[in-house]
């Protein structure tokens, strides 16, 4: 029984990972039907200011990450996305690819490629046992960040002004537009949305780990895509759940696949990922899903 | 007369971006003997460039996968023509066939291409059916599926640490005849009758469809022909840097040549050829000024890694700004072509 348990808890905690990184990319994608892979840009300046900020006390290095990361991605909106939105598919992915490829270089040029290191403090590091399960505090906090975060975001689109206005956006841009909302600035929150998101992604990973490379934002993208394609891409819903069975799937692969496949878990999930969008191009959990944005 | 005229329109545009081609090659190889090296994988590029532009030209599908077919060519590549007493030093497990295999360098180039298009054909079913963001994705996805069986794969691929000590044989000269052949088979490809379909398709997909084109068996045949050129280019860059891992063609080497096609313009081979020398003669200059710490001996620029991607990702997001079908705008480069007066031109 133990063993199960500590099966869910990790399979909970390395969901609640994946929704965060997922929620950011199915929000951007329903206000402007961008697949934005520049998210690994704004994870990767929140890890670095992250870095820079390492001196401040906790809260305060948390605070400048976010921020940074909320102007980072209002800048990346401004120079890169404004202009193809609207444009064809893949002129939207080349931009995002090339937004991932820009952020690495700068990274790279301001701090080199060496790994760096970053103590984010022991309440990251420590452990809680139970009997038999071990619960690492980061475990906790992720559950605790990501439960946090996604209520927070469910009440700034339903209760709120900015999230009519996203909503409206996402449904309809031009008519939107024409009902007096500011597409350009809704979708400016948007970014700032993915921004925090992103900045609290940042202190997850880089808690845990302790190291940020120029390449780091790129794993929770490629994980935080293929949970929100799971999802069905636009529903904010169904890349949170997404995210879950994303992290319940490869939690369980980890348990019950001989040890000598298990170092293919990565590749059995992308694989089920290219089934999906060759099976059900629009996602999987898509009619579970409440709200589209 | 009209025959005459019709075998010219045939070769018109191959001949002249392979005499473009061959001469910028030429030209290059007089510099300093510090550029060969970046001369001749600068023409593996293209070859990347020309398989990718095989698919993504005629479907108008931007793939991020196709750098899965080069490594599997890369690697094959590379097991067939390495020292029979290296690979039993430093692969012992490899089934016995295999072991004892050593192929001369252009049957191994071909068995590479031949290799990567059965993975493709495999594949092409399940690829055919899908079109736009969710195709580019599902490739994408296939990327990150081909590095991670490049690292776990140890049998085949020595895992993280890659194949090494491959012989190097690829030369500006052969480099050259491969992007040459591959030129004229991609133009021949996109002038046949499945390569229009596809064009039709590109433009408008359900008026393809109901006019009766089979899109998704014309795309697989796409995804399998570039998969070939793919392989061939992963065994000629095997054979130019001696080694093969699992991040060498990955996301890097897949920005480059999405940059080549996207700058020339996805819309036409020459946009191929034109954007991957252009985006090479780019990075060479910006490598250089990384580590020289000046541009052309004049600019001074920052001396650090990471320049010469931001000025491509830079250039990358004006052009799909500015110029979203790129430098050609789709169209073929046609030096000899007579200008026509229409009925209406004044």
């Amino acid at each position: 029984v133990s063993g199960f348990v500590q099966d869910v808890v990790n399979a909970l905690a390395l969901g609640s990972l994946f929704a965060v990184f997922s929620v950011g990319i199915a929000l951007v994608f329903g206000v402007m039907r961008l697949v934005n892979m520049g998210h690994a840009t704004l994870i990767l300046v929140a890890s670095y200011a992250l870095v820079t900020a390492s001196g401040l006390p906790l809260p305060l290095q948390i605070a400048v990450a976010l921020l940074v990361t909320v102007a980072g991605s209002q800048l990346v909106e401004l120079v890169a996305f404004r202009n193809v939105r609207g444009k064809d598919d893949a002129a939207m992915l080349v931009t995002s690819f090339a937004v991932v490829i820009a952020g690495a270089s700068i990274v790279e040029m301001l701090y080199g490629s060496a790994a760096r290191s970053v103590d984010l403090g022991a309440a990251f590091r420590d452990a809680w046992s139970f009997g038999d399960v071990y619960v690492p505090t980061i475990s906790a906090i992720t559950i605790g960040v990501a439960t946090m975060l996604l209520a927070a975001l469910h009440l700034l689109l339903s209760r709120s002004q900015v999230g009519l206005r996203l909503r409206a956006v996402a449904i309809d841009a031009e008519t939107a537009e024409l009902l007096g909302v500011d597409v350009n600035r809704t979708i400016g929150y948007a970014f700032a949305v993915c921004g925090v998101l992103a900045g609290a992604a940042a202190v997850l990973v880089v808690g845990q780990s302790g190291v940020v490379t120029p390449t780091s934002g790129l794993n929770p993208v490629i994980f935080g895509l293929t949970a929100a394609i799971v999802g069905g891409l636009s529903s904010l819903t169904g890349a949170a759940v997404g995210g879950l069975a994303l992290g319940a799937a490869s939690q369980t692969l980890q348990t019950w696949l001989p040890p000598a496949s298990s170092p293919y878990r990565d590749a059995i999930l992308f694989g089920a990922v290219f089934v999906v969008l060759v099976v059900r191009p629009n996602g999987i959990i898509v009619r579970l899903g409440g709200e589209r944005i | 007369m009209g025959r005459w005229r019709s075998a010219f329109g045939a070769v018109h545009v191959p001949g002249t971006l392979i005499a473009v081609v061959c001469g910028a090659g030429l030209v290059a190889s007089l510099g300093p003997t510090s550029l060969d090296r970046y001369v001749i994988a600068s023409v593996v590029n293209l070859v990347f460039a020309l398989g990718l532009y095989t698919y993504s030209g005629p479907t108008g599908i931007v793939s991020f996968g196709h750098f899965a077919f080069a490594t599997v060519g890369a690697y094959s590549c590379g097991l067939l023509t390495m020292n029979v007493r290296l690979k039993e030093a430093t692969l012992p497990d490899l089934p016995a066939v295999l072991a004892d295999l050593h192929l001369p360098p252009v049957a191994a180039i071909a068995v590479a291409g031949v290799a990567a298009a059965i993975v493709a054909l495999a594949l092409a079913p399940a690829i055919g059916r899908v079109s736009g963001l969710a195709a580019s994705l599902a490739t994408l996805s296939l990327l990150l599926v081909a590095r991670n069986v490049a690292r776990n794969l140890e049998t085949f691929t020595r895992g993280t640490a890659g194949l090494s000590s491959v012989p190097r044989w690829t030369t500006l000269g052969s480099a050259l005849v491969m992007a040459s052949v591959f030129i004229a088979g991609s133009y021949a490809y996109q002038r046949s009758a499945s390569g229009l379909r596809l064009r039709s398709s590109r433009s408008d997909l359900v008026a393809a469809r109901a006019a009766g084109v089979n899109v998704g068996f014309d795309r697989a045949i796409a995804w399998v022909v570039s998969a070939f050129i793919m392989g061939c280019g992963g065994a000629l860059f095997v054979m130019l840097l001696g080694s093969i891992g699992p991040e060498t063609l990955f996301v890097n080497q897949t920005f480059l040549v999405v940059s080549m096609i996207v700058l020339g313009g996805t819309g036409s081979l020459s946009g191929a050829v034109l954007g991957a020398l252009s985006v090479s003669l780019i990075s060479e200059l910006l490598t250089r000024a990384e580590s020289s710490g000046h541009l052309l001996g004049v600019v001074p620029v920052p001396t650090r890694p990471g320049l010469r991607n931001l000025v491509l990702a830079a250039i990358l997001i004006v052009i799909v700004t500015v110029r979203p079908a790129g430098l050609t705008r789709g169209a073929e480069l046609r030096p000899f072509r007579r200008r026509r007066v229409g009925p209406m031109s004044s």
